[in-house]
């Protein structure tokens, strides 16, 4: 009986309902079942690490992180059915963030040995917590993250996890008896010019609310006589929420009741009404705040300045567990803000372009992937000169803008690129016409034109606008779409490089035999681990002519077009977004210890479920490799008769 | 057997027990049913548990009123009683014996292991019926209490502990567990921090009156 219950119950709890029967029974026997009155902590951030996996059987538990400066930022809200502790059971020696309950809780619990045979046993149940490990805990902090506003200055820290809902009430709200009626109430807002109106009994206690919305949607469109008592068009019931709460948990409320206000509460008394428009607003202030800063910059050295602190960003994303690609993507905007000022800045010195202009970016930049800043892949676009005379001003015009633009994000922190791969080589700065012909005579000879550098070259499929005219860049992109059609040897050319960059899987097999030991290999995270998965994604994507350009932009928009994407697209996503937070947490590390930048890892130095999870992202590129190599073995055989 | 008074209560084992009788008069009747589940502090192992049903040694009918659930089980019923307690003896151990309104049963239980088995059965024992109105009188703090609650689902009711409708003694000591492990950090709050206090307060000899 008592075994019987937990497995019905294990049957519905991810990843446990993956497992068959007897596997459950076999669990459920190893069991142990706790339980914990409302206001214990069960884990202790930077306390010792959880001894076991924790199954919410009953009640809840609040996951929260504290501040140096002893600010509790909730990070999740767990209940029946939810795990907890798994991040510590597996990901080092403390735990990462407190777990109290907020209720009486009653929790199944396994333990550790447990969990890591099922996790070796059952590729499910590992899949589970892999992706949960890449995401549930690392998620949460990124859509505030998004919108916080402190990347740069400390303008104030508006963002839900630390505001009290009290900070971002809207205090002028008015109460009415709801024996009012609806024209009544309609007069009475209109003339305060207030979108809610709470309705109050006798007693002038809040009983109801009425929005703009009612109005619209229960009496214009129902033809509601606007003599009824409002009281029969308000909603209710009426959902408080304590001026001392935070924004988030304000969300939370409004997700869960479906409600778009809330009565604010402060020591018992109304103080007001928060909406979910104010919340998105708390939401959305720090892009406009960051745009503000780089703006209100007059020249390079202030840019330069800021553009420092670019790096505490990253490190303060990284700490706050946002997602690899979101602290990339968040970098990304800042960098395309610094180069438009810079441009501008440009603009103003040498007086304006003779001709319409594009800056565009490649490589990791082109890609939005980049985080700490790398070398520059840049190039310009500009508009078709009619005359030899436009052409030749135009060509003088911007190689000393370019140059400009060049020394002045070297000024930023960006280093030159040592290939030369920039605006200010006249090769990378090219009329339209130019770059049509440069494409299609490279599309035409893939193995010729270029030579060795082929590989590098890819690359620059990745360009994208960021500043000046976009059209010329979209003409481009156009162009490419156009002459890549049919154009399968080019593809099959780009596929045999793509297939030919193997991972290291014998590598790694030392690595998950030793446990420890001087490792003299390293692994290169952004050779075997990134360029392939870009690699296969950017071909996938030339293939069937997708415009984006970044791996998991394209990885999207390729779901329902690619055989191997709609299978492995979520693996490639994981793969990749765990690889690259590998690196910018490496990279961190280095910038602390004053080290400078690589990308060559210890095994030693990463955890038994990194390193698995690395072997795993191996054998997902060898497995595309092959699918590639497959599929393109017929044009090989092509491409080899017409070079005989 | 000497049990370290010291040890914090959350860090003492518990056999947890259920045991069902023919009736209530020694000579005459007999053991019906065990139940038991260990635990560990407060955690309950959800594996550890045993439950056997035995043949009565008596006359009286197996369907017994008092003992409800026997009746269908009765196919599975052990015919002979010594090898089921001394297996009941060898998982015990040294652990504390603790069961609800347990003195009854407890008696029963020395009698026909020292019957049948020649020993004398020396584990602590602790009843959580004691344990819960001694909380129910601090809790009160001086106050006039008269205990109410007096079975285990009305006890387990009031702790909020999910009871079914199935009484036999595998559940029931599942529920008594349950019970214990929701009145532990009540008796931590109050102070009863080590074994030697927790035995004092639940000594089943202060049983009903």
């Amino acid at each position: 009986m008592i075994i019987e219950d937990v497995v019905a119950f294990l049957k519905y709890v991810p990843p446990f309902q993956f497992l068959d029967e007897p596997a459950l029974y076999h669990l459920a026997v190893g069991m142990s079942m706790e339980f914990f009155p409302k206001g214990t902590t069960i884990l202790r951030q930077g306390g010792p690490a959880s001894r076991y996996l924790y199954v919410i059987k009953k009640g809840g538990v609040k996951v929260f992180r504290r501040s140096a400066g002893g600010e509790d930022t909730i990070i999740e809200f767990r209940g029946q059915g939810d795990l907890f502790g798994y991040l510590s059971l597996f990901g080092g020696d403390k735990s990462r963030a407190y777990v109290v309950t907020v209720e009486d809780a009653t929790c199944y619990t396994i333990k550790r040995e447990t969990v890591r045979h099922l996790l070796d046993s059952n590729n499910a149940v590992r899949e589970f917590f892999l992706k949960s490990f890449l995401n549930i805990y690392i998620d949460k902090t990124f859509q505030e993250m998004h919108g916080r506003s402190l990347f740069f200055s400390g303008c104030g820290d508006r963002l839900l996890f630390s505001t009290a809902v009290g900070e971002v009430v809207n205090k002028v709200v008015l109460t009415a008896p709801q024996k009012m009626t609806i024209r009544e109430a309609a007069v009475l807002m209109c003339d305060n010019k207030i979108s809610s109106l709470i309705l109050a009994d006798d007693e002038d206690k809040p009983v109801g609310i009425i929005t703009d919305r009612d109005m619209r949607g229960k009496v214009v469109a129902k033809g509601r006589d606007v003599n009824d008592p409002v009281s029969s068009i308000m909603s209710y019931p009426l959902m408080r929420i304590d001026a001392r709460d935070y924004c988030f948990e304000a969300v939370l409320k409004m997700i869960k009741y479906n409600v778009h206000h809330l009565i604010v509460v402060s020591d018992g008394a109304l103080a007001g009404i928060v909406t979910n428009h104010d919340l998105m607003l708390l939401q959305g202030t720090s892009p406009l705040l960051v745009a503000k800063d780089i703006e209100s910059q007059q020249d390079i050295e202030g840019l330069a300045a800021l553009s420092k602190q670019i790096y505490n960003v990253i490190g303060i994303l990284l700490k706050q567990g946002a997602r690899a690609s979101n602290i990339t993507r968040i970098v990304s905007e800042i960098s395309d803000r610094l180069v438009r000022k810079i441009l501008e800045i440009a603009e103003r010195r040498f007086a304006r372009p003779p001709l319409q202009y594009c800056w565009v970016v490649f490589g990791s930049e082109g890609r939005k992937e980049q985080a700490f800043k790398t070398d520059q892949d840049n190039a310009i676009i500009f508009a078709d000169p009619i005359t030899t005379y436009e052409s030749d001003e135009a060509k003088k015009y911007f190689s000393v803008f370019a140059a400009f633009v060049r020394d002045s994000l070297v000024q930023c922190g960006y280093p030159f690129c040592p290939d030369a791969h920039m605006a200010s080589n006249p090769r990378w700065c090219r009329s339209l016409s130019e770059w049509k012909k440069f494409f299609s005579d490279w599309v035409a000879a893939p193995a010729t034109e270029l030579g060795e550098a082929g590989v590098n070259s890819l690359i620059f499929l990745d360009f994208r606008a960021v500043g000046g005219e976009f059209s010329l860049a979209d003409q481009l992109r156009d162009l490419l779409t156009v002459i890549l059609r049919g154009r399968s040897e080019f593809i099959g050319h780009i596929a045999g490089l793509v297939a030919r960059n193997k991972p290291p899987i014998g590598f790694l097999k030392s690595v998950m035999i030793e446990k420890s030991g001087e490792h003299k290999d390293k692994l290169n995270l952004k050779v075997k681990g990134l360029a392939p998965l870009v690699g296969i994604v950017r071909l996938f994507s030339l293939e069937a002519a997708i415009r984006e350009t970044s791996t998991l932009e394209r990885l999207d928009a390729l779901k329902a077009r690619n055989d191997d994407v709609a299978e492995y697209g979520e693996e490639i996503a994981h793969a990749f977004e765990f690889i690259m937070l590998l690196r910018l947490q490496h990279h961190m590390e280095q910038l602390s210890r004053g080290q400078e930048l690589d990308n060559l890892i210890s095994p030693d130095s990463l955890t038994n479920l990194q390193k698995k999870t690395i072997k795993e992202a191996f054998n997902l590129i060898s497995r595309l490799q092959e699918s590639i190599s497959e599929r393109y073995k017929p044009l090989k055989r092509v491409l080899t008769c017409r070079e005989d | 057997m000497v049990i370290d008074e010291n040890m914090a209560i959350t860090h003492a084992n518990y056999v947890v027990i259920d045991i069902k009788l023919s009736g209530l008069v020694e000579e005459k009747n007999s053991i019906l049913s065990i139940g038991a589940i260990m635990m560990s502090g407060g955690r309950i192992e959800l594996g550890e548990t045993f439950y056997r049903l035995l043949t009565p040694d008596d006359e009286s009918p197996v369907a017994n009123p008092t003992v409800p659930g026997v009746a269908q089980a009765s196919l599975l019923l052990e015919q002979n009683r010594a090898p089921v307690l001394s297996e009941f003896l060898s998982i015990s151990g040294n652990d504390i014996l603790l069961g609800h309104l347990v003195s009854t049963d407890l008696a029963f239980l020395k009698n026909e292991v020292k019957r049948l088995i020649g020993t004398e059965v020396k584990n602590p024992v602790i009843d959580t019926y004691q344990i819960y109105h001694w909380i129910m009188r601090h809790e009160a703090s001086g106050a006039f209490y008269t205990p109410r609650d007096v079975k285990l689902n009305e006890v387990a009711s009031q702790l909020g502990v999910a009871v079914s409708s199935n009484h036999n003694s595998m559940n029931d000591a599942f529920i008594t567990a349950q019970v214990f492990q929701r009145l532990m950090p009540m008796l931590i709050r109050a102070g009863v921090k080590t074994v030697g206090d927790l035995l004092r307060i639940g000594d089943p000899s202060g049983g009903l009156r």
